[in-house]
């Protein structure tokens, strides 16, 4: 015996980061859920309101920020591929273009801001509103915790060791994929529920 | 043997309230079997197989069939306990379960008051509308539905009849407020925005005290209210004398004297007990 | 090797871990900075929640003593003290009604997230995971770190509330809106605090899940964890699917609060504040109960399993129905996320809920049960040892009880419209809170302090502790249901304003004489957990000669926790074989190795010595 080692390989073979981050995200879902349950019981209880305010929002801002991150997890998934294969270069790219468009999202989302702002359209207007300052809040900062590391990794594969760590990259991309699909959620429920006429 | 803790209760003088004090009286006995048979059994096993170096103890790892004895049965006493309390509930609780009123009243709760509202002469409620709500006017009625008029509106007093169904409409002005009667065994959150119903029927005459049970400040606790239980010729006295009152100065309602500026903290005007709060005496 | 490259979140510890855990040496290269204070050491984070837990145990507890001093003597000054506060606090040293629901609100907060909940999460998962399933530390230790270092500043941050203008948040610990969302910045502080501790937990959560399935030793299966592991892990589940929904809700009540959004806030409400409107007051309540019903159970369940270990332990016998007290854990979670409802018979919610909410709440009953007459079980036909640990969790099992049975009372919908928000609650609250978690928590304490500081708690200090603490809890809170039942409300300033409450003065008195003295008492505890820091009897590795791993390692276990490679052969409740001369068997003896182990050489010789001392050989081969 070499040494005396108790930091036991993982038993469920799933390595401690990801089984870290698949609960992580359970939680996450728990903390989505209790958002999307109150929008719709309040949803319910002011329907006219709802769908009046909705209208208001930009659809085509929102359209924009969509593509965009299902794009970046595209590239996310593709420079988790290619760090796999020991391709650096384009590990590196792949990387860069995930950190551009979470920063083109945030981008976005600062002008639907500031145009709302400028319409004097705050959290305290109605009740929708709030909601979709909430939601939409919670979810840029989420995006804003996915891109710091993001940073970090792409920052890192320049030093003289380089970034190898395909199970934290894979790790952070179960991350990016899930703020993803929160997106997908929020852009119907906010966006594009109003009557169409 | 254990004293008998039903003779803390308040004296109870509603007729649902018979019910609910002695569903408290089954679960208590039931209680106390099980207190006796947990601390019994426990207390004889310390004292029986308290440690000693000669003996070793039984390595036994459980059984099965005991293990499902005891999850059954509780599941069955405790079924039996849900159905027999659902019954109650809905009497107490269901809209469409409790009895029609014979008198309806309208109960505002407002920090750190409650305000009443009777129909008056014609038996209607006068429309009202929410955006009309203010300290001065919690109800919000309209001044000009000629049924909200002659409306009686108290404060903290309310009276009634005996022996009849008093259905209330419960909902308050600013934050929660519970309406508690101890007596009546009644308690019901007033929630603002929304109107909740409930019920007594009151089998005694008397005065009986009213308290709010919802923190709703630093004044909660002397959110205090009278209810006076009536013979029913008591009970038509009180409301002629309230008809009579507001006749000569039935449009008062709508123009009422100096509107307080309705703060949460300070309703000074309206609660004597806040000064009681400020200088942190009792009402001793 | 491997593990560096792919367990890259371990790897920092790597260096520490895999090559020196038998070389204590090497402790003293770290900076007293990174040992006592950003310590990664899942020991040293134990002994961190287990202070500040304490800290804040007193602090909560000498609020209630304000309080307890209001409702026998309203509007009495404060003897010595009362004269020395601000005087938006007290005049003439007699509290204010404003400054009193400050108190209660505090008190229950504090105690609550500040003191059980860090004890229950904090202190007895770092403390207990990495040693009672024999691995070096958590998975994730600087997690651990960050988890408990959000727990002071949030501390510091909600303890601000009383320097602010209009003073600390006053809403309860529930914090219903509108009140709470009318309220001042000592509000918006609560919020952002336990918004800190959510995260806190659930951080600890998540570190606790991938730890337990991850890092056993070799050879331990999920059925073989002892009752602690089970519990911990059950409830780093609820914390992990719960805290967020409370998360969500602070969210909302945070923009109502500070931004003047209406989530929980109805059309026209004549307040101070301005509102659009439209929101419910009582979504607050289902998102808030969605979590604090579950919650309940994250500050005892813990305990549950302590005690069980506790009990096996000192009964010297294997914990009757193992696999059913597991079971019974797991359906008292799920059953915990369907209840919620049960604070909100009264609230004005659809009554037919009322009547779902009873039935599943009289049903979270079963479990409870199960767990009860499993431990009389346990201790029937034992060899039972009256050490201040066994007193503490067999304290647990009554108080438990008699709290639980309360529960039952407000279960039925019909007799909680009566006694809802009446000291009938502030009963069951300690009886289960104090009663329940409490004496649990002092049980673990007694239990683990020798492994955590390798000093032995003064035993006869701890039996005064015991014994007064039980006779004055008792004393304290078991009038508190007569109160209830005669209709006292709670969160009064001044219960006698009531006609039918100026009767009660007497009892109040009573309780609150009995309430100092068991503030007094506790200052036992304190002095024990100092005074044998430094004069404690030196503890073995095993002083209770008990089954579980952490038992393996030296006491206090060096960075890096066991100086021998660790297996498991079997569970952890072996006790009393009868084809044994000694009444155990640890999990990580191999029974015919490990004889022969201690006969041949010194390697392991301070191990095996340990257990050939006491004529440790079986007596018949078995085959295993
Ligand atoms: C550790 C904390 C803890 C625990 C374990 C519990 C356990 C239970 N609680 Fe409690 N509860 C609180 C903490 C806790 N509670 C707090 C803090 C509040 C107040 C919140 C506030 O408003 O501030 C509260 C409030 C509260 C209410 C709301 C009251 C109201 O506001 O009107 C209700 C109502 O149903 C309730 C019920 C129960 C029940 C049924 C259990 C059950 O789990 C109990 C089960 C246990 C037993 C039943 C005993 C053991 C069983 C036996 C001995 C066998 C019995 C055998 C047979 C019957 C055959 N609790
Ligand atoms: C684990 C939780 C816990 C614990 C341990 C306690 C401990 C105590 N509680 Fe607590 N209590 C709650 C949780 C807890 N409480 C909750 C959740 C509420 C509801 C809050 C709300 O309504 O929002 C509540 C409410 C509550 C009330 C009702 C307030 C009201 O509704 O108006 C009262 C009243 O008597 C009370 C009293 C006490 C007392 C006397 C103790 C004692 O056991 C305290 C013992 C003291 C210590 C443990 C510390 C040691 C003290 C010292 C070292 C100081 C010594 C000084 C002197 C003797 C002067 N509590
Ligand atoms: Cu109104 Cu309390
Ligand atoms: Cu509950």
């Amino acid at each position: 015996m070499s040494g005396l080692s108790l930091a036991h390989e993982p038993v469920t073979g799933i390595s401690h980061g990801k089984l870290g981050m698949w609960v992580f995200l359970a939680s996450e879902i728990m903390f989505f859920t209790g958002f999307f349950g109150a929008f719709i019981v309040l949803r319910e209880a002011n329907i006219d309101l709802f769908t009046h305010s909705a209208k208001e929002l930009n659809m085509w801002l929102a359209l924009t920020n969509t593509v965009i991150l299902i794009g970046s997890s595209l590239t996310m998934a593709l420079s988790i591929y290619s760090l796999e294969r020991g391709n650096t270069k384009h590990f590196r790219l792949f990387l860069l273009i995930s950190i551009l468009c979470g920063f083109g999202f945030l981008i976005v989302k600062t002008i639907e801001y500031s145009t709302k702002f400028g319409h004097h359209i705050y959290p305290s207007t109605n009740i929708f509103f709030a909601f979709y300052f909430l939601l939409t809040g919670f979810h840029a900062i989420h995006v804003i915790g996915g891109i710091v590391p993001m940073m970090s990794m792409y920052a890192r594969s320049f030093t003289k060791k380089g970034f190898h760590n395909v199970n934290r990259l894979e790790t952070l991309g179960l991350y990016w994929h899930f703020v993803d699909l929160v997106w997908i959620f929020l852009f119907p429920v906010l966006y594009l529920m109003f009557p169409s006429h | 043997m254990f004293f008998d803790w039903m003779k803390w209760f308040p004296e109870n003088v509603s007729t649902f309230g018979v019910g609910v004090d002695a569903l408290f009286e089954v679960i208590y006995l039931l209680c106390i079997g099980i207190f006796f048979l947990v601390f019994g059994l426990g207390i004889y096993f310390i004292i029986k197989y308290r440690f000693s170096p000669t003996r070793k103890a039984y390595h036994y790892h459980g059984n099965n069939l005991i293990e499902f004895t005891w999850t059954l049965l509780p599941t069955l006493l405790f079924a039996g306990l849900g159905v027999y309390s659902d019954g109650m509930w809905e009497d107490a609780k269901y809209k469409n379960v409790f009895p029609k009123g014979d008198l309806e009243v309208e109960v505002l709760g407002q920090t750190y008051l409650w305000n009443y509202r009777y129909a008056g002469a014609d038996g209607q409620f006068g429309k009202t509308d929410r955006s009309l709500m203010s300290a001065a006017n919690p109800f919000g009625i309209d001044p000009n539905d000629p049924f909200g008029k002659d409306d009686i509106t108290t404060v903290n007093q309310m009276h009634a009849p005996v022996n009849k169904n008093i259905r209330i409409h419960l909902s308050s002005v600013d934050v929660l407020h519970s309406y508690f009667l101890p007596n009546m065994r009644l308690k019901q959150d007033a929630v603002p925005g929304s109107w909740v119903d409930i019920w007594y029927n009151a089998t005694k005459t008397g005065k009986y005290e009213l308290a709010c049970a919802e923190l709703c400040g630093s004044g909660h606790y002397a959110m205090r209210g009278e209810v006076f239980i009536d013979s029913q010729t008591d009970f038509d006295k009180w409301m002629d004398q309230q008809m009579m009152a507001k006749m000569p100065k039935s449009t008062q309602v709508a123009n009422a004297p100096a509107p307080v500026t309705p703060t949460v903290d300070t309703t000074a005007t309206t609660v004597p007990q806040d000064s009681v709060a400020q200088n942190g005496g009792s009402a001793r | 090797m491997q593990a560096v490259t792919t367990v890259p979140v371990h790897g920092g510890e790597e260096h520490h871990s895999h090559d020196h855990a038998v070389d204590h040496g090497h402790e003293h290269h770290q900076s007293f900075i990174t040992k006592y204070i950003f310590s990664t050491d899942h020991k040293m984070i134990a002994r961190q929640f287990l202070f500040s837990a304490l800290l804040f145990l007193l602090i909560g507890g000498a609020f209630a003593m304000f309080i307890r001093w209001q409702l026998a003597f309203p509007g009495q000054p404060i003897p010595v003290i009362g004269h020395l506060l601000p005087d938006t606090w007290v005049t003439d040293g007699a509290i204010h009604a404003g400054f009193f629901t400050q108190l209660l609100t505090m008190h229950g907060t504090i105690m609550i997230f500040f003191a059980i909940i860090p004890f229950q999460v904090g202190l007895f998962g770092n403390l207990c995971i990495p040693l009672m399933i024999g691995t070096d530390d958590m998975a994730f230790p600087r997690l651990n770190m960050i988890s408990f270092w959000l727990t002071p500043p949030a501390g510091i941050i909600v303890m601000m509330g009383f320097m602010v203008d209009g003073g600390t948040a006053a809403a309860g610990w529930t914090s219903y809106p509108p009140l709470s969302a009318i309220a001042g910045s000592g509000q918006t502080l609560w919020l952002i605090a336990i918004f800190m501790i959510g995260f806190s937990s659930i951080a600890g959560g998540v570190n606790y899940i991938a730890t337990i399935l991850n890092k056993r030793a070799p050879g331990m299966k999920m059925f073989e964890l002892p009752m602690t592991i089970w519990a911990i892990f059950i409830t780093a589940v609820i914390i992990v699917l719960g805290t967020p929904v409370l998360a969500a809700a602070l969210s909302m009540l945070f923009m109502d609060q500070a931004l003047h959004s209406s989530f929980f806030l109805p059309d026209n409400l004549v307040t101070v504040k301005k509102f659009a409107g439209g929101g419910q007051p009582i979504l607050w309540q289902h998102l808030f109960w969605f979590y604090s019903h579950p919650a309940v159970y994250i500050m005892i369940v813990p305990t549950m399993g302590v005690v069980s270990d506790v009990l096996a332990t000192f009964s010297r016998k294997p914990i009757y129905g193992y696999k059913a007290m597991v079971f019974a854990i797991m359906a008292i979670a799920f059953l915990g996320f369907i209840v919620w409802g049960h604070h909100m018979f009264q609230s004005g919610m659809n009554p037919l809920l009322g009547t779902t909410f009873m039935l599943s709440t009289i049903v979270i009953a079963v479990p409870s049960s199960i767990k009860v007459f499993n431990w009389l079980g346990t201790i029937w036909k034992g060899n039972i040892r009256f050490t201040t640990a066994m007193l503490n969790a067999l304290g647990f099992i009554g108080t438990f009880v008699i709290g639980g049975l309360s529960g039952i009372f407000m279960a039925a919908a019909p007799v909680d419209i009566y006694i809802h928000d009446t000291y009938f609650i502030v009963a069951h609250i300690h009886y289960v809170l104090f009663g329940g978690s409490l004496f649990g928590i002092f049980a673990g304490i007694y239990y683990w302090y020798p492994k955590m500081f390798g000093k032995m708690l003064s035993e006869s200090l701890g039996r005064k502790h015991f014994f007064w603490t039980f006779v004055l809890f008792n004393m304290t809170f078991f009038p508190m249901h007569v109160l209830g039942i005669g209709g006292h409300i709670r969160r009064v300033y001044d219960p006698y304003v009531y006609d039918f409450l100026k009767p009660f003065q007497d009892l109040n008195v009573f309780i609150s004489i009995c309430a100092f003295g068991l503030g007094l008492a506790q200052l036992l505890l304190v002095i024990n957990i100092f005074w044998s820091m430094k004069y404690g009897k030196k503890a073995p590795r095993n002083p209770w000669k008990a089954n579980s791993l952490e038992w393996a390692a030296p006491s206090p276990p060096p960075h890096g926790n066991f100086d021998r490679p660790i297996r498991v052969y079997r569970g952890p409740y072996e006790y009393s074989l009868p084809d044994m001369e000694e009444d155990y068997l640890p999990q990580w003896i191999e029974r015919t190795a490990d004889v022969k182990q201690a006969e041949q050489s010194g390697q392991h010789s301070a191990v095996s010595a340990e257990f050939s001392s006491g004529g440790f050989a079986p007596k018949q081969e078995n085959k295993h």
